[in-house]
């Protein structure tokens, strides 16, 4: 019968341990055949005797044709069993419960390709080399718990294993052991050393799982003189250049640091162990002596290649003066360049346009059936972008939040914030909104959307909010809020190609103004409600012609926001003032410096008092819109201030004709002079217009605007969402 | 059964349906407030964190030993002459 698990030993003159290593794995106790397989290349110590004293099979190899993956694949095709531990000819199993051990681990996960297990030393090893090992295996389940390491593919996962590799890469077939099936699907590569650290990686990033069984121990542990030791890293090194390119760092601050971290570990460990005071002076000297030999041999192995060969095979234990780079394939996962004039970038999982790759394939939008019961008082989210003190689109949404409270409905904000503009806690935003925006505003303030819980109606109020609503659970209905046509304020891009794609998922909207919602019934087939904004007539009072200044112009001037055409609206005014060197233009709204042909003054973002108060000292407004139209027109409206707007259907379907409400003049600079001066010159008519403004202003109420909000809601709630 | 007593059931369960639609609605409302003073916490907690673990505060770590010393000397002298 097959045995189920072999135990496979390489061997060349072990004579020294490998009786007490055969005899530990033949006093295992596990519950299945077991197979010793011993691979001698050409030992002359009595090491053949040994095996076959124990009942090993022996299969020889000549010396020359032994390397360390080669010679283990090898034991590989060679071996019955379908798991293979490996030992060394020096490594003892700790106890009879060693493989049995081993193959729990496999036991762990369907996809463990290998196990493996500490290292414990041998009585008479040096404290370095104790505190070493525990502190080494001290990574996988605190040295004590058996540990699953399987590689993560999120950004946070492999930036992670990029730092420390080793924590999933370690494999060490001293003791350790490798499922067959894995095998043949990766085997060892054939190199001369480090084949067991090439092999955990290629098994790690293939997908397989990796297991540390904390019981699974091995009596094992190198001891040399000061000089041996020397030598014995200068091999290992030089091997670790050799297959793994690594090159250990050499520096005059980074290097001592080094050493002394290493002594300081075997300080705290002899501490532990009760060694005190003067006590520690002489084992921490030979610490000292060792980790400095250790980085010596260190870097110099690892710089092998520039080391003349004579002096090579000096500073070599095995003998050696070669040095012979193996051609093994890079790890996709841990190159950091392929041009070598790149530079690596950071890698974050919580990159700005996360919530993009997580919005696809697209979806419907997520809704709870209903039977169209629209009794309130309902439970609103809204989910909203960050913002600035001053935006006019939150005022807006913060306005008719407050309309919906006023009615008795419960209102949330979820702040949506991939891009990370916000840094203040919830509370602190709710006090800015009532303090900043809209007094009284009672809605809690929640960030992200993690803690939504239910709600009658979500409501997205930007292209960004539209994604994460679409996908929230527990709503009866959902709407969108949309207050302009943000496609428009991209140019050719993927910002351009989200936004539009927001327009797509079959939302129920609530359009600011008429012409929004047909753009959005027309042009994307969405169910289109509308409303109409109020303007805060306590702020915005109404001033007749007493007071204005003949020449001063009020200038909506937001650099910031391209739509409001800022230089068409100073190119208007570089030819006005040409022709009336008189003119005092006031810009407001912006934080950008400006550079004028023309003599003008720029009052930044100021509050909406301020605003009033010029408002009612100037002669013309200047407000362009290229989408809806601007609340900034309809405040100067508001304080008696005749505006000139730029024409089209967005101005033209809310304001009417040019010179019934606003002047609507052509896109052209000498256009929009024109209509400036006529303003300035013709006061009786310029006062006409406003007060007929002042009119349409005065019907367009925050209340109003609640109603048609309220009426959109309750009309969403009474028709549920049709599916399919 | 008049028409009258169905009416006045009708009428009396619709009451009941809006008083705990009310309800759930000032349920929501406290959910809400709590989500959002667990979301408070976690800030003034990463707050305390990042402050505790700056450079400034670690470096003026022995001035509020010494305060503290201070003040505990203070307070043992006082007692023995009180």
């Amino acid at each position: 019968m097959a045995a189920a698990v072999t135990v496979a030993i390489p061997a060349y003159n072990g004579a020294r341990y490998l009786d007490e290593v055969l005899a530990a794995v033949r006093a295992q106790r596990v519950g299945a055949d077991v197979e010793l397989l011993v691979i001698d290349s050409g030992s002359t110590d009595g090491t053949l005797e040994i095996a076959a004293a124990h009942g090993a099979r022996v299969h020889s190899i000549p010396k020359a044709e032994f390397s360390h993956g080669g010679t283990r694949n090898l034991a590989m095709q060679l071996a019955e069993g379908e798991h293979v531990a490996f030992l060394t000819q020096d490594a003892t199993p700790a106890h009879d419960g060693w493989l049995a051990a081993m193959l729990e681990g496999f036991a762990a996960a369907e996809d463990v390709a290998l196990v493996f297990g500490p290292h414990e030393p041998r009585p008479d090893a040096s404290h370095m080399i104790k505190c070493e090992m525990e502190r080494h295996f001290a990574t996988w389940g605190g040295g004590t718990e058996l540990d699953v390491q399987r590689l993560g593919h999120t950004a946070q996962e492999v930036a992670e294993y990029r730092r420390f590799p080793g924590r999933w890469t370690f494999f060490s077939d001293v003791n350790g052991c490798v499922a067959k099936a894995a095998w043949r699907d990766i085997p060892y590569r054939p190199v001369a050393y480090a084949e067991d650290q090439l092999l955990g990686r290629e098994m790690i990033e293939a997908g397989y799982a990796k297991v540390f069984h904390p019981r699974a121990a091995v009596i094992h542990s190198h001891d040399y003189p000061p000089a041996q030791f020397l030598r014995r890293y200068f091999d290992e090194f030089r091997s670790l250049r050799e297959v793994l390119d690594h090159v250990e760092v050499a520096h005059p601050v980074y290097t001592p640091l080094t050493i002394r971290g290493l002594v300081g570990h075997d300080k705290r460990w002899l501490q532990r162990q009760g060694v005190q005071g003067r006590d520690l002076v002489r084992p921490l000297a030979v610490s000292a002596r060792h980790h400095g030999i250790r980085q010596l041999g260190a870097i110099v192995g690892s710089r092998a290649d520039r080391v003349p060969r004579p002096l090579r095979r000096a500073l070599s234990l095995e003998g050696r003066d070669s040095f012979t780079p193996y051609d093994v394939p890079e790890s996709p996962l841990l190159a950091s360049t392929t041009q070598p004039d790149s530079r690596p970038v950071r890698l974050d999982a919580g990159w700005d346009y996360d919530f993009i790759t997580r919005a696809y394939p697209s979806r419907e939008i997520a809704t709870v059936p209903h039977a169209g019961d629209a009794g309130g008082p309902w439970r609103v989210a809204w989910v909203v972008p960050p913002w600035r003190i001053g935006s006019g689109g939150h005022t807006t949404i913060f306005r008719l939040i407050r309309q919906l409270e006023l009615r008795g409905h419960s209102n949330v904000i979820h702040v949506f914030d991939p891009f990370g503009h916000n840094t203040l806690p919830g509370s602190e935003l709710r006090e800015q909104i009532r303090e900043q925006f809209v007094p009284g505003v009672e809605a809690e303030v929640l960030l992200g959307v993690e803690d939504f819980d239910s709600a009658d109606v979500a409501m997205a109020t930007e292209w960004t909010t539209a994604f994460p609503v679409r996908d929230l659970p527990n709503c009866r209905e959902k709407g969108y809020l949309v207050q302009d046509i943000e496609t428009e304020f991209f140019a050719t891009s993927a910002q351009r190609i989200w936004a539009e794609e927001t327009y797509r998922m079959g939302y129920r909207c609530v359009a600011y103004t008429p012409w929004m919602a047909d753009i959005l019934r027309d042009d994307y087939g969405l169910e289109s409600h509308w409303f109409e904004c109020g303007t805060d007539l306590d702020v915005f009072p109404f001033a007749g012609e007493e007071g204005r200044e003949g020449e001063i112009i009020a200038v909506y001037a937001r650099r910031e926001t391209p739509r409001r055409a800022v230089d068409l609206a100073m190119a208007g005014l570089a030819v006005l003032a040409q022709r009336r060197p008189t003119i005092r233009p006031v810009l407001f709204g912006s934080r950008q410096k400006s550079v004028l042909p023309f003599a003008a003054e720029d009052l930044g973002v100021v509050a909406p008092r301020r605003l009033s108060q010029l408002y009612r000292q100037a002669s013309v407004g200047l407000v362009f819109s290229l989408t809806t139209h601007s609340l900034v027109a309809h405040e100067m409206m508001a304080s008696g201030l005749p505006v000139v707007e730029l024409e089209g259907d967005n101005v033209g379907s809310a304001l009417g004709a040019s010179g019934d409400l606003v002047a609507l003049a052509e896109k052209r600079p000498d256009d929009i002079a024109d209509h400036v001066e006529r303003l300035l010159d013709d006061r009786e008519a310029a006062a006409a217009m406003a007060r007929r403004a002042r009119a349409f202003v005065e019907e367009r109420t925050w209340e109003r605007a609640g109603d048609q909000l309220e009426g959109a809601l309750r009309e969403f709630l009474a028709n549920p969402r049709r599916r399919g | 059964m008049s028409s009258n007593d169905w009416e006045q059931r009708a009428l009396a369960a619709e009451a009941a349906l809006e008083e705990v639609r009310a309800e759930r609605a000032r349920l929501w409302q406290e959910l809400q407030r709590l989500q959002r003073e667990r979301q408070d916490v976690a800030h003034l907690q990463g707050v305390v964190r990042h402050m505790e673990g700056s450079v400034s505060w670690k470096v003026t770590e022995p001035l509020r030993a010494a305060k503290t010393l201070a003040i505990r000397v203070r307070r043992q002298l006082e007692q023995r002459q009180g």
